[in-house]
């Protein structure tokens, strides 16, 4: 039986209780002792009412107030609002609600592990990765031990290499540890035991803290929101379900069969919708990061007009892809996007695990190498990824998600790509503007804050505001939605890895084109994304999509002074 | 009809409790002597309870017969409400009017007389002195 210190943390001090209670349980004493039959004079004055029926008052006054703040305790809404008398109480009594932050609310990042061979490899499931004097483990949901390579099997913690250069072969797997610990990226681990094979490893994300075990306010929260269901049956659920878990996600969005964002609605014969769920996650910041990757040659090892195809194959899911270059040098390229999963036809599988590009990139001065009989060329592939993603993805692939029924997407948001945020402002004369708040909080509105609504407006209207402006006087946006990465989605029925110019000309003859929608927006109150005339093909709205504004992108210009 | 422990008021300004039951009408009289004797506001819970009546004896306010006569008919009117607001539930046993009448200003003899809301009338003479 727990026992806490109940006279200690619920019972007033003497000084919290006024005359007006305590006389009230006076006449409340005198009413239940009359009902009683009781006819001892307890009136002031009286022996009875000053030595006795005084001191009662005053202790019936204190237990009320006792049992107020317990009964308070009781209650998730005052302790999400700050107001809690028994800390250690309230801790477990939340936890009757399945809040457990030990358990749940873990510190999570991604480490990368890099090997000279993509030779299979068994890791124990045991093995813990210290990282700034804090244990971490692999996020290992399945039974059995972490299997590196060789064949995939369902059921098993299996993780695939992912070939990065000459006699390298990267993993990324998730960690997970102690709440509430921040850890920088780039933090290299140590284990503790030798992992055959393994030359490096290193953080690639920070680690996130989740939720810290000293924030009740934060988990009291999270009872009200929580509570009713953390399942992906419903479109609060799906995203209980990966806050939960995730608290660093910063946005969550779950598009259900017949909402207009839904590319993948279908009817089975009793004319019930399918059960389909897109889930649209976005954490913290998109981070940058390089892989080599090789891609083999589909003509001639002559240096010109060489062209490379292949599946891009990265460790992690691309949201941007910034450039791919040779020898340093850029190179143009152009992709197919091919869904995996049938469940998942045209673009629905953009920015999510079943989707692969195949690249085709064709230049002058590209310079093939051999490698395992194989004529191959080399390339940099600089690209940005969401840690989030990977995190939630691996949730979603762990027994305890494995859903009957229903087919769940995780994906990113479908991004507008921001080419140009150019914001005008007036000043008044005297008054200093601090710019570089103003940016950084702009920047930290349209990329991190949430997906996209309709009231971007006043969120620039007010970092103006706050930096020091006076007005806002004109706002321009010039943005293009990116479906998938790439240009065209593979359409046809079987589909057949092109080995030459000819078959990749008669891929592309299966494929249909990515519509790209502009949103260009002078200052304007709201700008609704149902606006866009969408397709069954490729549509997006406020469930489903979220903008990407790069820094260099990003003009706060000075109109006038006043 | 309200009952309590009957209460001595010692010729030395001392209260002791008898072993002995006070009922009815006597509980009213013997709270308002109570009150009476009780200096004011050292109540917390009943900031009104009490009267200046010792405390305007012992710092020598009463100059004279006329000043304690006026003292005592305050202490008498201040119990008087008091009573009537925290008093007896009891309407019979409850006082209608309350007279003290100082004999000097040491207050070493004083007469008490007590009338209740039913017409009952009460006298008692006080002696003793307050140092």
């Amino acid at each position: 039986m727990d026992t806490y210190d109940f006279l200690g943390t619920y019972f007033p001090d003497s000084s919290n209780l006024d005359a007006e209670r305590i006389r009230a349980m006076r006449i409340a004493l005198g009413d239940l002792l009359a009902a009683a039959g009781q006819d001892v004079d307890i009136t002031p004055n009286s022996p009875f009412g000053d030595l006795i029926a005084t001191p009662m008052a005053v202790g019936m006054a204190a237990n009320e107030e006792a049992w107020n703040r317990l009964l308070s305790d009781l209650n998730p809404q005052n302790a999400a609002e700050g107001e809690v008398w028994n800390c250690e109480f309230v801790t477990r009594y939340l936890r009757s609600f399945g809040i457990y932050d030990e358990t749940i609310q873990q510190s999570w990042g991604v480490v990368r592990l890099q090997f000279t061979s993509g030779a299979e490899r068994s890791i124990d499931k045991s093995t813990s990765l210290v990282m700034d004097s804090y244990t971490f483990r692999f996020f290992l949901p399945w039974d059995g031990p972490l299997q590196l390579g060789g064949a995939p099997a369902a059921g098993a913690n299996f993780k695939a290499y992912v070939p990065s250069g000459k006699d390298r072969f990267v993993v990324d797997l998730l960690v997970v540890g102690t709440p509430g610990v921040a850890i920088a990226a780039g933090t290299s681990p140590q284990f503790d035991r030798d992992i055959e094979g393994l030359n490096s490893a290193s953080l690639i994300s920070p680690v996130y803290a989740g939720a810290s075990p000293t924030q009740l306010q934060e988990l009291a929260r999270r009872v009200l929101t929580n509570s009713h269901t953390r399942h992906p049956v419903t479109r609060g659920g799906a995203e209980n379900m990966i806050r939960q878990r995730f608290p660093d996600v910063t946005a969550v969005s779950a598009v259900l069969s017949g909402d207009s964002e839904m590319l993948r609605d279908s009817v089975n014969p009793a004319q019930v919708a399918a059960g389909a769920v897109d889930i649209h996650v976005r954490g913290k910041s998109l981070l940058s990061d390089a892989i080599a990757i090789y891609l083999p040659t589909m003509q001639g090892p002559t240096g010109s007009g060489v062209v490379c195809s292949g599946f891009l194959n990265l460790p992690e899911t691309p949201i941007v892809i910034d450039s791919i270059t040779h020898n340093g040098l850029q190179v143009a390229w152009d992709a197919i996007s091919v869904s995996e999963d049938p469940k998942l036809p045209g673009v629905s599988a953009a920015y999510g695990k079943s989707e692969k590009l195949l690249l085709r990139i064709s230049a002058d001065g590209l310079t093939p190498v051999s490698i395992d009989g194989v004529v191959k060329v080399a390339f940099v592939v600089n690209y940005r990824f969401d840690p989030a993603l990977k995190a939630c993805q691996e949730l979603l692939n762990s027994p305890d998600y494995t859903t009957a029924g229903l087919s769940i997407n995780l994906r990113w948001f479908v991004p507008f790509y921001i080419n140009d945020l150019t914001v005008r402002y007036a000043r008044r004369a005297g008054v200093s503007f601090l710019r570089e708040q103003c940016r950084s909080e702009i920047l930290a509105s349209f990329n991190g804050h949430s997906l996209a609504t309709p009231a971007f407006a006043a969120a620039v209207s007010d970092s103006l505001y706050y930096a020091g402006a006076h007005s806002m006087t004109e706002l321009q946006l010039d943005a293009v939605s990116r479906y998938s990465i790439a240009d065209v989605v593979w359409a046809g029925s079987t589909f057949v890895e092109p080995t030459g110019l000819a078959s990749w000309d008669a891929l592309l003859a299966e494929c249909e084109e990515i519509p790209i929608h502009a949103v260009a927006s002078p200052y304007t109150p709201s700008f609704d994304f149902a606006d866009i005339e969408g397709s069954s093909f490729a549509s997006s709205g406020n469930r489903s999509a979220s903008w990407i504004l790069d820094s260099a992108n990003l003009d706060v210009v000075e109109m006038k002074t006043i | 009809m309200k009952r309590s422990v009957a209460v001595l008021f010692g010729t030395d300004g001392s209260l002791s409790l008898l072993a002995e039951v006070a009922e009815g009408a006597h509980c009213t009289i013997q709270n308002a002597l109570v009150n009476v004797l009780t200096p004011k506001g050292v109540d917390p819970v009943f900031p009104d309870r009490g009267t200046n009546f010792v405390v305007s004896m012992l710092d020598g306010s009463a100059i004279d017969l006329r000043s304690a006569s006026h003292v005592a008919n305050f202490a008498a009117s201040d119990t008087i409400f008091f009573l009537a607001e925290h008093g007896a539930a009891d309407i019979a046993d409850s006082l209608n009017q309350m007279t003290l009448t100082p004999s000097d200003t040491n207050i070493s003899d004083m007469e008490a007389s007590f009338e209740t809301a039913d017409g009952r009338s009460f006298s008692y003479s006080l002696s003793g002195s307050l140092n």
